[in-house]
């Protein structure tokens, strides 16, 4: 490495770094309580738990009249999906003032054995933490949120691989682990080596995976576009049916065929994910891995026979992949724990990284103190960056 | 134009940055492709980094 080329990496993780800093430090502040949504509105009792009246072993009702339990509850409303909660015996049901319509009206949750309304809110997450979500997700600005998000991303891709370069001529002739209390400089400039190099995979996993997140809609409106299309082929304008098999006898036809899956969401006829003539069965499987994906299962509502049943494309496998890589959800609470810590170190990697360059810019006001690197250096090359 | 030293010595500059980044990527796939005990062993590993920054920066410095 030249001293050119050195002075080039160096330039590159300042600036890639600076843009985003800003960013950067307000996703790790509010994804701090995001690590723990459900456990902190399960606490102030805005998550929806099972029926207590009713024994675990009860049967289930049909999905049918749960469905008609959510309708009863919201007047004038239907189901557009119904999502069954892993684990529990309760389903979530999306409604909406149409099932073409892309507008959530809310979210009703209905207990499976005893077809008890649990709960109904705007969303699944109280407003609190929905509020988080939008912040964290999308800036509050929707689209373009996203798109800035998209952007952010990459400098924070481009400031990790930088910094990696640019810890080896700083780590030259130190041991790693290296703090040193010569001055307040110093011990900044040694901690954020030290956090940065040791957090470099968590940082780029949960950077990369937020990437991904970030187009969900893209890639969910893709696959509509392409696979989705392809899937119903021929039905994908077909009026719709006068009349509908029941959803119950829909997801027991898709369960038939794959063995071993579980129900994740249903998409009723007339949904985009559906199309108006099928029903869209998504199974999840009961593996750690395939628990996290999903495979549509379309069901012809008219005569209840199989359509189409796929994997996912690589892409929406990557999307599925990437979410509990990115919230740390998928290991109990103590990953949770470990996902808040390492959370709170990347804020020790931002704000070290940010005093030393304010440490910098007061130094150029005036008397010379050496550069980080020279302190590093000292008398081996210390023309180098001068 | 000045040449840095040819010669890095990126064994040690990067030799244990790269043992915890290995156990940190195995903590992050350990759970997601297993249950139980692999999930402990995913904590344990995950737990390396933060013990370390802990050790280094608070105890012995």
């Amino acid at each position: 490495m030249t001293s050119k080329s050195l002075r080039i990496w160096i330039r590159v993780h300042t600036w890639t770094s600076l843009v985003s800093m800003l960013f950067l430090l307000l996703l790790c502040v509010t994804g701090l309580p995001l690590i723990f949504h459900e456990d902190i509105d399960r606490a102030f009792g805005q998550r929806a738990i099972p029926d207590t009246s009713a024994a675990a072993t009860t049967p289930h009702l049909p999905l049918d009249r749960l469905i008609e339990i959510a309708r009863q509850a919201r007047p004038g409303e239907t189901v557009r999906f119904a999502t069954a909660v892993r684990d529990e015996p309760l389903w979530n049901m999306e409604m909406a003032t149409s099932v073409e319509s892309r507008k959530l009206t809310a979210i009703v949750t209905v207990d499976a054995r005893t077809g008890a309304v649990m709960r109904t809110g705007d969303r699944i997450r109280s407003p609190p933490m929905q509020f988080l979500r939008d912040l964290h997700a999308e800036l509050l600005l929707d689209d373009v949120g996203m798109w800035i998000l998209a952007v952010i991303g990459l400098c924070f891709v481009a400031s990790i691989v930088s910094g990696v370069v640019v810890y080896a001529p700083f780590m030259r002739r130190l041991d790693f682990g290296t703090v040193r209390k010569t001055s307040r400089r110093v011990y900044w400039l040694d901690l954020h080596n030290l956090s940065g190099i040791l957090l470099t995979v968590w940082l780029l996993a949960v950077g990369l995976t937020g990437i991904i997140n970030t187009f969900s809609e893209q890639i969910a409106n893709h696959w509509m576009a392409t696979e989705l299309a392809d899937m119903l082929g021929p039905w994908r304008n077909a009026p719709a049916p006068s009349k509908i098999i029941s959803a119950q006898s829909a997801i027991e036809t898709a369960l038939a065929a794959a063995p071993g899956m579980t129900v994740a969401t249903v998409a009723m006829p007339g949904t985009m994910m559906a199309g108006p003539h099928h029903y869209d069965v998504f199974l999840s499987g009961n593996q750690p891995l395939t628990s996290k994906l999903i495979i549509p299962v379309l069901i012809n509502a008219e005569d209840g026979s199989i359509t189409d049943m796929r994997s996912l494309p690589w892409y929406a496998q990557a999307l599925f992949i990437s979410k509990p890589l990115h919230f740390g959800d998928y290991g109990g609470m103590p990953l949770k724990i470990l996902w808040a810590l390492l959370d709170l170190g990347a804020i020790v990697v931002l704000c070290s990284g940010l005093y030393l360059w304010l440490a910098r810019l007061r130094r150029s006001h005036g008397n010379a103190h050496p550069s980080e690197f020279q302190l590093t250096q000292k008398g081996a090359t210390d023309d180098v960056l001068a | 134009m000045t040449s840095l030293p040819k010669r890095w010595p990126l064994k040690r500059i990067f030799g244990a940055p790269a043992v915890v980044g290995g156990v940190v990527i195995f903590g992050l796939l350990s759970a997601l492709l297993g249950d139980g005990f692999w999930d402990v062993l995913s904590w344990l590993a995950l737990a390396l980094p933060i013990l370390l920054f802990a050790y280094y920066a608070l105890i012995k410095a």
